[in-house]
C-alpha cells in the first residue's frame, strides 16, 4: 500500500517536472537565446571592436528615449542658429553635442560661441567643435542669463549679482560697467524649416554596439523592469537545467529497472 | 501553485521597489575645490590650460572612442604632480572624475559626481585602488588590468578611459615643462 502511494506520488511529481520544464522552456526560449547570444558576443568586445561601431536608428533612439517630445529652443549667434532639444545641441542642422542641460542663451566672443545653462558654461569653436564644459566650482553661482558687454566681455547674471570674464574663462570678477549696455541672449523664433529638420533627425550621435548588446543582455533596453525579465530568463535557465536532469534521471532509472 | 505565483510576484515587486528607491539622479561625492585642495594640501590656484593639438588629437580620440572630444583641458600642477577633473559618459550621462598623477603613475582616482542610475559602485575605494600606480603603456593602455564590476561595466570602462586620458595629458604637460626648462 505504502509503495503504491509512494510510486504514484513520484509519478505525479515527474509529470509536474516535465510539464513545467516544457512550459518554462517555451516561455523563456527567446529570452534565454538573447541572454546566451549577447553573452557570447560581449565576451569578444575587444576583438570585435564593439565599442568603435555605432548604430543610428529611429527605433533604437526611441527605446533609449532619444526621440524628442517637445520643440527645440533656438538662439541666434553670429555663426548661425544654436538649437537645444532635450539634451541635444545643434548648430544650424548639425548635432554638435549630447547630454547638454537646457541652455539659457548664447554669446559670441573672439570667434567662439559660449552657451550657458543653469550649472554649465560650454565653449564651442565657430565650426561647432567643443572646446570645453565648465561647471561646479568653475562658475561663481548658478546662471540666470548670459550676455555680452562691449563686444569683449562675457557677462552672467546670477542670484549673487553680475559677473564678467574673458575668453579664457579662468576667473570671474564682479561686473562694474553699465548693466543697461549688456546685450542679453534670449530664445527667439527660428525658421520653421530648421525646427522641422531638427525634429525629423533625432537619432543623435548613435549608440555603440557594445552598449546596445549589454543593454539587451541585462534587459535594461526596455527600462528599469528589463533586468527582472532577464533575471527570470536566468532563473528559467537554472530551472531548465535542474528539471532536465531530474526528468532524464528518472527516465534512466526506469530503463535500468526494465 | 497559486501560492508560488503570489510569492514570486511579491519578490519581483519588492525588488522593483528597492531599485526605484535606490535609483537617484545626480550624486555629488566631492567638490572640485575640495579634491584639488586634498591633492596639493593647499588652496587651489588658477588652473593651467592644455590645448589638444594636432599630435594629441588622434590619441585623445582613440582613448575616448565617442564624442565629445574637448579641445582644451584644465589642470593643476605642483612639481611632478598633476590633478585633472575629467568627464566621460558612462551609459547615458557624464561621470565627473578627479585624477591625481605623479611621475607618470596614478596616485588617486575619485568619482566626484555620478549621474547615472546604475553603476555608482565605481566610487568605492576597493575598485578605485586597482588604478593606483597604473602607468600608460606605449599603446596608451593601462599598465595593469582593472577588474570590472558586474552591473557597472559601462561606468568601469568610462573610468578606464578617463584614467588613460589623464595619464596621456600628464605626459604631455611634463614634456612641455621639460622643454620650457631647457
Amino acid at each position: 500500500m505504502f509503495s503504491k502511494n509512494s510510486n504514484s506520488r513520484k509519478k505525479t511529481r515527474a509529470q509536474w517536472v516535465r510539464r513545467w520544464h516544457r512550459r518554462i522552456g517555451k516561455i523563456s526560449m527567446i529570452l534565454v537565446l538573447i541572454l546566451c547570444i549577447t553573452g557570447i558576443i560581449l565576451n569578444r568586445t575587444d576583438s570585435l571592436r564593439l565599442d568603435d561601431n555605432k548604430i543610428e536608428n529611429r527605433v533604437i533612439s526611441k527605446l533609449y528615449g532619444l526621440s524628442p517630445t517637445s520643440s527645440p529652443l533656438h538662439f541666434k549667434s553670429a555663426i548661425g542658429w544654436f538649437s537645444w532639444l532635450e539634451g541635444r545641441l545643434y548648430l544650424d542642422e548639425s548635432l554638435i553635442a549630447q547630454t547638454m542641460p537646457q541652455i539659457l542663451g548664447t554669446a559670441d566672443l573672439d570667434e567662439m560661441i559660449i552657451t550657458a545653462s543653469r550649472h554649465q558654461i560650454s565653449l564651442f569653436m565657430a565650426d561647432g567643435q567643443l572646446v570645453e564644459h565648465l561647471k561646479g566650482d568653475f562658475l561663481p553661482a548658478p546662471v540666470d542669463m548670459i550676455g555680452i558687454y562691449g563686444g569683449q566681455k562675457l557677462i552672467i547674471q546670477t542670484a549673487n549679482g553680475l559677473f564678467s570674464t574673458d575668453i579664457q574663462l579662468s576667473s570671474w570678477q564682479d561686473f562694474k560697467g553699465k548693466a543697461e549696455d549688456i546685450i542679453w541672449s534670449r530664445p527667439v523664433s527660428a525658421p520653421p524649416a530648421l525646427t522641422q529638420s531638427i525634429l525629423d533627425n533625432p537619432e543623435g550621435l548613435g549608440i555603440s554596439f557594445h552598449r546596445l548588446l549589454l543593454d539587451l543582455h541585462t534587459g535594461r533596453i526596455v527600462g528599469s523592469w528589463g533586468p527582472y525579465i532577464m533575471d527570470f530568463a536566468a532563473l528559467a535557465l537554472i530551472f531548465l537545467g535542474i528539471s532536465g536532469l531530474m526528468a532524464n534521471g528518472r527516465k534512466s532509472n526506469g530503463k535500468r529497472k526494465k | 501553485m497559486v501560492r508560488l505565483r503570489e510569492i514570486l510576484l511579491a519578490v519581483f515587486l519588492c525588488a522593483a521597489l528597492i531599485e526605484t528607491t535606490l535609483a537617484q539622479n545626480e550624486q555629488i561625492f566631492q567638490s572640485t575645490r575640495s579634491f584639488i585642495q586634498e591633492a596639493f594640501v593647499t588652496e587651489p590656484g588658477k588652473p593651467g590650460i592644455l590645448w589638444v593639438d594636432k599630435n594629441l588629437k588622434p590619441q585623445v580620440r582613440k582613448i575616448l572612442i565617442a564624442p565629445p572630444y574637448p579641445l582644451r583641458y584644465r589642470y593643476w600642477r605642483h612639481g611632478a604632480r598633476t590633478a585633472w577633473i575629467l568627464e566621460d559618459v558612462g551609459k547615458v550621462l557624464p561621470i565627473t572624475t578627479g585624477i591625481i598623477i605623479e611621475e607618470g603613475k596614478i596616485l588617486d582616482i575619485r568619482v566626484l559626481t555620478y549621474r547615472e542610475s546604475h553603476g555608482s559602485e565605481v566610487r568605492y575605494s576597493a575598485f578605485r585602488k586597482q588604478f593606483t600606480d597604473a602607468r600608460l603603456t606605449e599603446k596608451n593602455t593601462l599598465s595593469k588590468p582593472i577588474n570590472g564590476i558586474s552591473g557597472a561595466t559601462l561606468s568601469t570602462n568610462s573610468m578606464k578611459r578617463m584614467s588613460r586620458l589623464a595619464l596621456l595629458l600628464h605626459r604631455k604637460i611634463m614634456e612641455k615643462h621639460v622643454l620650457q626648462k631647457q
